[in-house]
């Protein structure tokens, strides 16, 4: 597989691609059991309007504008969707297609932006800069040592939230380090995925990892090493079909998903409702 | 004044372009509030996105567009059903799977066929100010074969939104409805998707159902109030594209966007509701219509 | 008959006095007071509504309270099984190596010495052939097992159960009965919401009857009387021969396992 990556740029961004699968993987993991890949797709859509921006006034720069729009669009929705009546994540969806109008309208007038909005919403092979490798790594380190401090409380708050509130797993606070992370990652994941499929890195591992493990440790090691894997074969895909690489990686990520779904899909122990006594 | 609000009517292109956005934003304000009921907006969401794939299919094997974004719509709900029965999985995490692996294969094929490529700002914001005569078609037939299922099953899905156990106690066939509102819904989203486009449809599809929940007690008020909304966001938003020269699409969008927070605001501030409603669950909304 | 302590005596490790607790104004528990020593089996009765779970969290310290509340000792939990994820990868052992954190630290990784003590509690409760098995492959009754050999982990003086025998199989309950009796037998106080109250009647030696307030508490004799019950359930108790009782509800409560 060497010969998709003989050039600077594709060694760039395996690099940035290897390091990102870090944090990707392991946060991806919480986003599949806490049910937050709805979430994560949101906030990747809703830095959209900030890159535009950091686009068009070279000041602030994309990744700035970026994780100012992730702070946000997280505020606003985490203080909304508190309020029962509007469950269901409608805000939610009203606020990201929001944020898409916002950066359309931006692009159109205030943002005069050179980069094609191919490269905002599903990621360049060219885009990935020196810099982003260096982001890359800081925040798989961030997430390393944040996950490993607090790995048990997250797993007793999402296993049994009821248990580990009073067991002083302290859940609130470990939901906050969640998110930040989260958005933290999302944000480092744009150069090379792109606004639109960020979810395919942080929700499809993972996922497929659960087919195949049935244990946390094992389903984690699995997610960063699929989310690893996806990367690789996906960028040399789109360097030799000539696609966004976002889209190439969550297409990869897809039929990853397919064969793990049809390996595992005479366990029979998983398919239906629970069984009760 | 008269002048300024007839302007945009002389232009034929505009005139399209209104009943286009105004037909969508009815159609997709009643039928968002069974989404937003059910919390399906995510699904919705998804749906608007993994179409694009039928779309390229469809488009590259030389059948019409719609037809392959129908398929996908389908094809998209199935799989979702079919991940979700392991228990190991969650809706939320097939939504996350479905929606960037059919997106970006879409994607993809489109920029391996060059005679698709041109138009990817049309397929993410939509051509609501290119609408031609046969978006229009579209548009009304499916407004007017939604309208025939809301008036014979309107009752019934609506209860199978609130009570699905009622709904099941009393004989109704909840897996058949569950299936004519999810078709109703990818209808909708399908004939949408040409005047907004999929990254601005949730918009349409959430927004005035949202706003008209906060404002009305029962859920044929608030489909209705949903369609008024939608149908005067579209109106205004036209207003604005013709007028500031920002795309029809986004311009909607932001109305329904600013409308919501200025009823939130509203509300908040007035008092009414708030106070009112945090006796009520969630589940508990007035449905008062005997079957 | 509802004798309340002000004061915890000497020997009382679970006192409350005066407690309230309410939500937006409206009250889920009025002036509750009571007090248990160590060794007692408390069942916590009333219908549904009642506060029986709200009692169970505002005895653990989530909720904001007026009135009193103090407890000897540690606590130990065994939530409604309903709150236990089937879908987190996590085996038997696992779940009651989990209880070892509280004691542990949060940041300590559990030793061999944890594993084994999880093992020992998994074969207390009959599972220790299930050990390595995914916590979403097992049944109910298992589960709840599983759930209870969590809290016996954490090595906790008072031990809350909401609901645990409710709709598990029969060989289930009576396993987890027994190991509450060995809890007791070492001095452990024990206290368990239930809707089944035959089956209280049977196994507790003290009855809290609650319904916003507390109705009544003491022996089984003394609880539950037609009249007692009468004003606890508010709705028509019929006594049927050899004591047996059959409350109506009304049309909206399901019918209760006796």
């Amino acid at each position: 597989m060497l010969a998709p990556f003989d050039v600077p740029y594709m060694q760039s961004a395996l690099l940035a691609g290897l390091l990102i699968s870090v944090p990707c993987g392991l946060l991806g993991v919480w986003v599949v059991l806490r049910g937050l890949a709805f979430f994560s797709h949101a906030v990747g859509v809703a830095t959209f309007p900030g890159v535009v921006l950091g686009l068009g006034f070279p000041a602030l720069g994309p990744f700035a504008g970026s994780l100012l729009a992730a702070g946000a669009f997280g505020a606003a929705v985490s203080s909304i969707e508190t309020d029962h009546r509007l469950r269901g994540g409608a805000v939610t969806g009203l606020a990201l297609a929001a944020a898409m109008a916002t950066g359309a309208v931006l692009l159109t007038t205030v943002a005069k932006v050179s980069t094609p909005i191919e490269s905002v919403l599903f990621g360049s092979l060219l885009g990935i800069s020196g810099l982003d490798i260096v982001r890359c790594a800081v925040v798989a380190v961030l997430a390393i040592a944040a996950l490993a401090l607090t790995w048990p409380r997250l797993a007793a708050s999402t296993f049994d939230r009821a248990w580990a509130a009073p067991a002083g797993a302290r859940s609130a606070r470990t939901d906050a380090l969640l998110l930040v992370l989260l958005g933290l990652t999302v944000v480092t994941a744009l150069p090379a995925v792109g606004s639109l499929l960020v979810s395919g890195l942080l929700v499809i591992p993972p996922a497929t990892a659960r087919l195949l493990c049935d244990r946390l440790g094992a389903m984690t090691a699995c997610a960063v090493a699929l989310c690893a894997a996806e990367i690789v074969i996906g960028l040399a895909v789109a360097r030799e079909l000539n696609v966004a690489p976002g889209a190439s990686i969550a297409a990869v990520g897809g039929i990853g998903f397919a064969v793990a779904a049809a390996f595992s899909a005479g366990r029979s122990a998983w398919s239906g409702r629970a069984v009760n006594a | 004044m008269l002048d300024w609000l007839a302007d945009p009517w002389t232009s034929a292109l505009m005139r399209r372009a209104f009943l286009e956005a105004m037909l969508v934003g009815g159609l997709c304000g009643v039928l968002g509030c069974f989404v937003v009921v059910r919390g399906l907006a995510f699904l919705g969401e998804s749906i608007a996105h993994t179409v694009v794939l039928g779309v390229v299919l469809a488009f590259l094997v030389g059948l019409p567009t719609a037809a392959g974004a129908a398929v996908l719509a389908v094809v998209t709900v199935l799989l979702t059903t079919a991940i979700e029965k392991d228990r190991r999985l969650s809706v939320d995490t097939a939504m996350g799977i479905l929606l960037p692996s059919l997106f970006g294969a879409g994607v993809a094929l489109i920029s391996l066929s060059d005679g698709y490529r041109a138009s990817l700002d049309d397929v993410l914001f939509g051509t609501v100010l290119g609408a031609t005569e046969t978006d229009l078609a579209l548009v009304l037939g499916a407004s007017a074969l939604t309208a025939a299922v809301l008036a014979l099953a309107g009752k019934e899905l609506a209860l199978v939104a609130f009570d699905r156990a009622t709904a099941q106690a009393m004989g109704y066939r909840t897996g058949l409805l569950d299936l004519l509102l999810l078709g109703a819904v990818a209808l909708a989203v399908v004939v949408s998707l040409r005047a907004v486009g999929n990254v601005l449809l949730a918009g349409l599809l959430l927004g005035p159902p949202v706003t008209a929940r906060m404002l009305c007690e029962t859920f044929w008020r608030m489909a209705a109030c949903a369609a008024a909304l939608g149908v005067g966001a579209s109106l205004a938003g036209l207003y604005l594209s013709w007028y500031v020269d920002v795309g029809g699409g986004a311009a909607i969008v932001l109305v329904i966007a600013a409308t919501f927070v200025v009823v939130a605001i509203g509300v908040r501030v007035a008092g009414r509701g708030a106070r009112a409603r945090e006796q009520r669950p969630a589940s508990d909304f007035a449905y008062t219509e005997r079957l | 008959m509802s004798a309340a302590e002000s004061a915890p005596g000497p020997s009382d490790t679970v006192t409350v006095d005066r407690l309230s607790v309410s939500f937006g104004g409206r009250p889920a528990l009025s002036e509750v007071g009571f007090a248990l020593t160590g060794g007692t089996f408390a069942g916590v009765l009333g219908p549904n509504g009642a506060g029986k779970t709200t009692l169970l969290r505002a005895l653990l310290g989530l909720l904001p309270v007026t009135g009193t509340v103090d407890l000897r000792g540690r606590t130990a939990y065994v939530p409604q099984l309903a709150t236990a994820s089937e879908a987190f990868p996590i085996d038997a052992l696992g779940v009651v190596v989990m209880g070892r954190y509280p004691r542990l630290g949060w940041r300590r990784r559990p030793g061999r010495g944890d594993r084994s003590l999880a093992a020992g509690l998994l074969e207390q409760v009959g599972l220790a052939d299930r050990a390595r098995s995914p916590f979403g492959t097992l049944s109910g009754g298992q589960r709840q097992r599983v759930l209870v050999a969590r809290a016996l982990a954490q090595e906790g003086d008072v031990l809350l159960l909401d609901e645990p025998l409710t709709g598990i199989d029969g060989p289930s309950q009576a396993t987890i009965l027994e190991v509450i009796g060995a809890q007791r037998a070492q001095g452990k106080t024990v206290v368990m919401t239930t809707h089944d109250l035959g089956q209280a009647a049977r196994e507790c030696d003290r009855l809290l009857l609650l319904n916003r307030t507390l109705i009544a508490d003491g022996t089984a004799g003394e609880v539950l009387t037609p009249a007692v019950l009468r004003r606890a359930y508010e709705a028509e108790v019929v006594m049927l021969d050899g004591g047996a009782a059959i409350i109506d509800e009304g049309a909206h409560h399901s019918s209760h396992s006796h």
